[in-house]
């Protein structure tokens, strides 16, 4: 198992598995082949890199950032074909609900959104989704199967 | 001060005694409240990444109250409990309450984070001169890491680590033990604001 942190790319290829624990607004975005069993994994946690106020960042914080490097390792450095890429991506919640509007809007909305628009610029189809809502993910992808599996307290595990 | 890696020891033992006043006043308001002796745990004031916070006790199931400080200095304060132990809590003010009921419970524990808070901030303010708000607290409860990742969203956009003003609180009596955790995130330009205050102070 291969540990994806906060602001991180991972790539795994099979019978690996890559990890993230706790996505509350953070969006995880999965990236990998079916034909050949890799992927990459990203815990993205802001939808931009222009709201960055310093100029040093991980690619993996940003969604506009952290697609096309993740892009760049599957298809440069794993030798993947770019139309062989599929995605899943999961996170993206709200943990506080409050009427008072917070100083950054919906991160988690606003994540999912940055998210799929940098999928559609590089014409990656998203097979799975599970994204919004108000509690926390822990998900983990099995390059074996290219199944992601999804862990909330209220909620138990799923499969997508 | 904008990067965080130009403080000094001597300004997080500063930073350190600053978090000690604060937390030493909520643990009293708690005493207060409760009725119960309160011990405060010596405060910690650390620097890490969001990732080393994050990473530990990811998936700890807890009930967070949140709270943002603006004013002369800004920040976010966070009262984390685990929910059991939230359910302890409320339960000394309100019988059969619980955090995760969606009323009461939920009501009572954010009230309690709020008189803390504000006896910690109160604390801040007359030390520092400065004049303090805060927000009316927002609660969730959930994985650790997930309810944080959101909290610190706005912190981080400056920089990947931030300044923990981390407290320990818990009550004596064995068998029906409390603890819960105050952290204060204190926004990097306002890391100025204390240390000059405090060094005018020292100096005198």
């Amino acid at each position: 198992m291969i540990h994806v942190g906060l602001s991180e790319i991972k790539c795994a290829e099979s019978p690996e598995t890559l990890k993230t624990m706790g996505l509350g607004s953070c969006v995880g975005v999965i990236l990998f082949s079916e034909k050949e069993r890799s992927a990459g994994m990203a815990h993205v946690m802001l939808p931009d890199s222009s709201l960055a106020r310093s100029d040093h960042f991980p690619p993996g914080k940003f969604a506009n950032t952290a697609v096309p490097e993740m892009v760049r390792l599957l298809t440069r450095e794993h030798g993947l074909s770019p139309g062989s890429l599929r995605a899943k991506i999961a996170g993206g919640a709200e943990m506080f609900k409050s009427y008072r509007p917070l100083p950054m809007g919906s991160i988690g909305k606003r994540n999912v959104a940055a998210v799929k628009k940098q999928l559609e610029i590089f014409h990656i189809p998203i097979v799975a989704e599970e994204t919004g809502a108000d509690y926390g993910r822990t998900i983990e992808f099995f390059t074996e199967t290219c199944s992601l599996m999804i862990r909330a307290i209220y909620k138990g595990e799923r499969i997508i | 001060m904008h990067n965080l890696e130009e403080l000094l020891p001597a300004h997080l033992d500063l930073l350190k005694e600053v978090g000690n006043i604060g937390a030493g006043h909520a643990a009293s308001a708690l005493s207060l409240l409760l009725n119960k002796r309160v011990e405060l745990k010596i405060p910690t004031v650390k620097i890490l990444t969001l990732a080393e916070l994050l990473n530990h006790d990811t998936e700890k199931h807890v009930a967070t109250s949140y709270i943002q400080v603006e004013g002369g200095l800004s920040g976010h304060f966070f009262m984390m409990f685990e929910v059991s132990l939230a359910d302890r809590l409320i339960r000394e003010l309100v019988p059969g309450a619980s955090v995760l009921d969606g009323g009461i419970g939920k009501s009572v524990f954010s009230e309690i984070s709020n008189i803390l808070c504000g006896s910690y901030l109160s604390a801040l303010s007359a030390l520092l001169e400065v004049s303090l708000t805060q927000s009316p607290p927002i609660c969730a409860i959930d994985m650790e890491g997930a309810i944080l990742g959101e909290g610190l969203v706005e912190l981080s956009l400056s920089d990947d680590s931030v300044i923990l003003m981390d407290a320990v609180l818990r009550n004596q009596g064995s068998n029906n033990q409390l603890k819960g955790e105050f952290l204060f995130f204190p926004a990097p330009e306002s890391m100025d604001v204390i240390l000059k205050l405090i060094e005018r102070k020292s100096s005198l």
